[in-house]
């Protein structure tokens, strides 16, 4: 016997999108991908060209008009790092609605950036829920989530990285059932705490020495791609990359080199420097710093 | 002998009745390999489409042997159960109406109706027995399958029937058939 075989309009514009765009091409027939004009080449190959149709479009007014204009035999759609918020119009030209991968325990962290929050928090556990995506934004009812540990040390890119594995297989394992008719959605447990991630500008990177040295730590892991944490020590302005929590006292914000490592003192603890990035140069450790720019760490 | 070659109709062989499996030895176990190849292959060939499930006659093989994709929603899980000397034992629930394809009907699709739930006797792959009861979509491919077993294929269920053949459209929607001049007097399905 055979089955048509089920399709899905994927929309995603971004590298985390274009992993589980990769992953969903094995397993469904992708009628349409949906995605923005400078990420269609990267969407394109991550399909190794195996999409009914492409559209590439910037707002949501463009997106209404799409589905407007075009008819789409899908039952399904699947979005993940689109950043465009659907409209209910769109949302409703699906039978069985729009799954949305979240990279967060939701309620906890809706929003834009749940990932760079959960690594700032310090929390130990963060997860993926997979999402029926309504009008206001990361409120729908959920198909399934899956918890994941948060390793100590870890940075935004790296668990980002674990995040989208742990997308792509519930993506393929539950969109089956759910076009089979064999799950049925749930509400948030709003009995848990509803956090809001936000989008993050480059002045969140700007270091203030005055907090603990735990948490600009956090901060670094957390903003380690972007939007980097920058900071000026004496006339020399760094990206820090890694530092250490170091018991230390000293006047806020002033650094000090003790043999080959640079320790910087904050509000509270201080922080042992690792690994450094002037601005404009490469990435280097403590004592390559220290040997470069030992003169202008003492500049004012 | 082409082990990854489907019989179609106009077949006769497709019309035939198979044989019961006496026992699982390694004739038996080399067919089965030889469908689930030839089901995947077919599937690969198609851009629309998903082998759902093969009976022995298929590939020319008049044995009671029938095989079910373990997921018929995901073109990656390329797994198959298998049931030898099915038997339904009961036909519960139902008549409904929904679209089947057969891999030995090319690009026919039919509206065809069956019972909405099965009771299905067989034996598994070591030849033990299995009793299990089947709904819906799967309910209608154990129906298929144990079709063929008796040498009937679904267009002989709507036969009669001018509102029940489609076709496949290259863009993966299905299409009404003309009755009178495409399905009535076509001497491929009759």
């Amino acid at each position: 016997m055979k089955n048509k075989s089920e399709k899905i309009v994927f929309f995603g514009s971004g590298p985390v999108a274009a992993r589980s765009l990769e992953s969903l091409v094995g397993s469904f027939e992708i009628e349409a991908v949906v995605t923005k004009p400078a990420t269609l080449e990267m969407m394109q190959h991550a399909t190794q060209g195996k999409a009914g149709s492409w559209h590439a479009l910037s707002t949501r007014a463009e997106l209404d008009d799409l589905l407007s204009r075009r008819f789409f035999i899908s039952r399904l759609g699947v979005i993940v790092d689109f950043g465009i918020i659907v409209s209910r119009h769109v949302i409703e030209a699906f039978p069985l609605g729009i799954v949305n991968s979240h990279f967060s325990l939701l309620p906890e962290w809706r929003g834009a950036d749940p990932i760079t929050f959960a690594v700032l928090s310090g929390q130990k556990k963060t997860g993926v829920s997979l999402m029926l995506v309504d009008e206001k934004l990361d409120e729908g009812p959920l198909l399934a989530q899956k918890e994941v540990t948060i390793q100590s040390k870890v940075t935004t890119p790296e668990l980002t990285s674990q995040l989208i594995s742990v997308s792509n297989a519930m993506l393929a394992k539950y969109l089956p059932k759910y076009l089979a008719g064999e799950l049925t959605p749930y509400p948030q447990d709003l009995s848990k705490p509803v956090t809001y991630s936000r989008k993050l500008t480059k002045a969140d990177g700007l270091i203030d020495w005055h907090k603990p040295a735990e948490q600009i730590e956090r901060e670094i892991r957390a903003y380690c791609e972007w939007p980097k944490s920058f900071t000026r020590l004496g006339a020399a302005e760094v990206i820090i990359k890694r530092a250490e929590v170091v018991r230390l006292a000293g006047p806020v914000g002033e650094p000090k080199i003790d043999k080959a490592s640079l320790i910087v003192y904050c509000g509270q603890d201080a922080l042992r420097l690792t690994r450094l990035q002037p601005i404009g140069k490469k990435e280097m450790d403590a004592a390559a710093f220290i040997t470069g720019y030992k003169r202008r760490l003492s500049e004012a | 002998m082409h082990h990854r070659n489907i019989v179609s109709l106009p077949s006769k062989t497709l019309r035939a009745r198979s044989k019961r499996v006496s026992v699982v030895d390694e004739a038996v176990r080399e067919t089965i390999e030889n469908m689930k190849k030839a089901t995947l292959s077919w599937e690969d060939s198609r851009k629309h489409e998903v082998g759902v499930a093969l009976a022995a006659v298929q590939i020319g093989e008049l044995k009671r042997i029938i095989i079910v994709r373990n997921n018929f929603e995901d073109k990656s899980d390329r797994r198959f159960k298998v049931f030898i000397n099915p038997e339904i034992v009961k036909l519960e629930g139902e008549i409904v109406e929904d679209f089947e394809g057969c891999l030995s009907i090319k690009d026919i699709y039919g509206k065809v109706p069956r019972y909405s739930k099965v009771r299905v006797k067989a034996l598994d792959e070591s030849g033990k027995e299995v009793r299990l009861k089947a709904e819906g979509f799967l309910a209608r491919v154990f129906q298929h399958e144990v079709d063929h077993i008796k040498g009937k294929v679904f267009i002989d269920h709507i036969k009669d029937d001018p509102e029940a053949f489609f076709t496949l459209k290259s863009d993966g929607s299905l299409e009404k058939l003309d009755y009178e001049k495409q399905v009535r007097k076509n001497r491929i399905l009759w």
